[in-house]
């Protein structure tokens, strides 16, 4: 084997996992776990997001919506930056936070398609000191299942998604991985903050 | 692999660094001992000052400017040949052939499969992937087609750099592979483990059939870029720093795979029944009885 293979599924999954992000977020109403949360946001926004027939533009509005209401976006902010995030004053992490909400919605926004016929089950949930590890699967008409798991934080019966982990590729840890390299490199959390301005403009 | 609980906790850690591995008596090649050491000297990564949650271990890439070098020369050859090859294999082969060519790559990996599956103490898979080569070979024309998988027997991979984990070797810095690509120290040693000692190549060699290791290699490779024309595509379009994309992916992946978990990162500590757990915590196997199915 050489060593990129190791690569190869998940990075075909990767190609509409991120859409998956976006598909499951959905309606928090669910107060069945954090399992019954996935699968409501699955079975009910999932097809909000895919279906052909509502323009693009507004389901693009919706994404936003589901990234801020059921995704937990500050603290997605907090772990992808890391120390960096710490040594921040306020007006730079507030900045962040809002390139961020840009940066994920545009990211994910074109890619909804890959999302359609899409069929997310719940596998079993695992708890953990006031957050969940919800393992699903996400089948599609062709090619292999996509192992799919989602880290869900919960306060006070309120669920937000806090990260997705695609066959065993956390997307926190990568984007973590990602923006530590640019920072790294630009001397500072400014290259980031510029690098995400430049790209969200397009 | 994915045992989930019954994992040992921190069993294959990668960060440990001051154990031998036990094994390494059994690998004859010096570049192979080499590696090791080079291994043993510098894998461990240093925590940071975690004062609060996340608390962070950085990956080891202490090659870093020289990995970058190789990984632009390897786009740049990805770009002019591997990239066009793959969009004219695509294009050219029809579908039957480009599955034929996939399955009998595949079927020809599994003797090392089956030899990595036995070191590794994995006695079920490696009577999976045994039956599934006699299966394929008899009824499935050599490998061309997969018969098998029918069965409920799927194309399972392992290669040498997981059988060295499971011996408790740890992956040691992350490297950029001329060509190979991304890879680590431990995973270049088991490659060039698998270069002298995958049984199909010797038979192929002891046949005087030279050139077939390479023509399967070749193979490999455009079955590989083929598959991955648009993930690639859509990741380097999409990545801020595509190196560090490529990195983490890998790095990720292969934690995944050999079932260490991503234990540099912990972000969280223990779960409710008080055990530590890595981040993320091994999947379980739900394979055998999903529920509601």
């Amino acid at each position: 084997m050489k060593p990129g293979k190791i690569v190869m599924r998940p990075l075909r999954l990767a190609l509409f996992l991120p859409f998956l992000l976006f598909t499951v977020a959905g309606s928090a109403a669910a107060d069945s776990g954090a399992g019954g949360f996935i699968q409501e946001l699955a079975t009910k926004v999932l097809p909000q997001l895919t279906d052909p027939t509502t323009p693009l533009e507004e389901r693009k509005a919706r994404f936003r919506q589901v990234l801020n209401r059921d995704f937990d976006l500050d603290k997605i902010g907090k772990l992808v930056l890391g120390r960096h995030w710490r040594r921040a004053p306020p007006s730079k992490r507030a900045e962040f936070r809002r390139l961020l909400e840009d940066y994920l919605s545009g990211l994910y926004a074109g890619r909804f398609e890959a999302l359609a016929g899409l069929d997310i089950t719940v596998d079993g949930v695992r708890d953990f000191e006031g957050w969940s590890m919800v393992y699903t699967t996400a089948t599609r008409t062709e090619g292999a299942p996509v192992l799919l798991d989602w880290r869900v934080d919960s306060t006070d019966g309120k669920h937000a998604i806090t990260d997705l982990v695609i066959e065993g590729v956390s997307m926190v840890i990568a984007q973590r991985e990602e923006f530590s390299a640019i920072v790294l490199e630009a001397g500072g959390l400014d290259g980031l903050l510029l690098k995400l301005r430049t790209r969200i403009a397009g | 692999m994915r045992e989930g609980f019954e994992q040992t906790p921190g069993a294959d850690r990668g960060l440990v660094a001051d154990e031998p591995p036990a094994p390494l008596w059994r690998l004859r090649s010096l570049a192979v001992a080499i590696f090791l050491a080079c291994l043993l000297s510098v894998a461990a990564p240093l925590p940071s000052s975690a004062d609060e949650e996340p608390q962070e271990v950085v990956f080891s890439d202490p090659l870093e400017p020289l990995n970058r070098l190789v990984f632009a020369i390897n786009e740049t050859l990805d770009m002019i040949i591997l990239r066009p090859a793959a969009l004219v294999y695509g294009a050219v082969v029809p579908g039957a052939v480009r599955r034929g060519v996939r399955n009998v790559v595949r079927h020809l990996s599994l003797p090392f499969t089956f030899v990595n599956d036995v070191a590794q103490g994995e006695w079920k898979r490696s009577g999976d992937t045994a039956q599934r080569f006699v299966i394929n070979t008899m009824v499935g024309f050599a490998g061309l087609y997969d018969v098998a998988e029918k069965q409920g027997l799927p194309h399972r991979s392992t290669d040498f750099g997981s059988t060295l984990a499971a011996w408790g070797v740890g992956d040691g810095p992350y490297l950029v592979l001329p060509i190979a690509g991304p890879s680590n120290v431990r995973d270049a040693a088991g490659l060039l483990v698998q270069g002298v000692a995958d049984p199909v190549d010797i038979a192929f060699r002891r046949a005087e059939l030279d050139h077939m290791p390479l023509i399967r290699a070749g193979a490999a490779t455009l079955d590989f870029r083929y598959r991955n024309l648009e993930t690639l595509d859509d990741f380097k379009a999409n990545s801020l720093d595509y190196y560090a994309f490529i990195r983490t992916l890998y790095r990720q992946r292969r934690a995944f795979e050999i079932d260490s978990g991503t234990e540099m990162y912990l972000l969280g500590g223990k779960d409710k029944s008080g055990d530590e757990y890595a981040y993320p915590p091994p999947r379980p196997d739900f394979s055998r009885d999903r529920p509601g199915q």
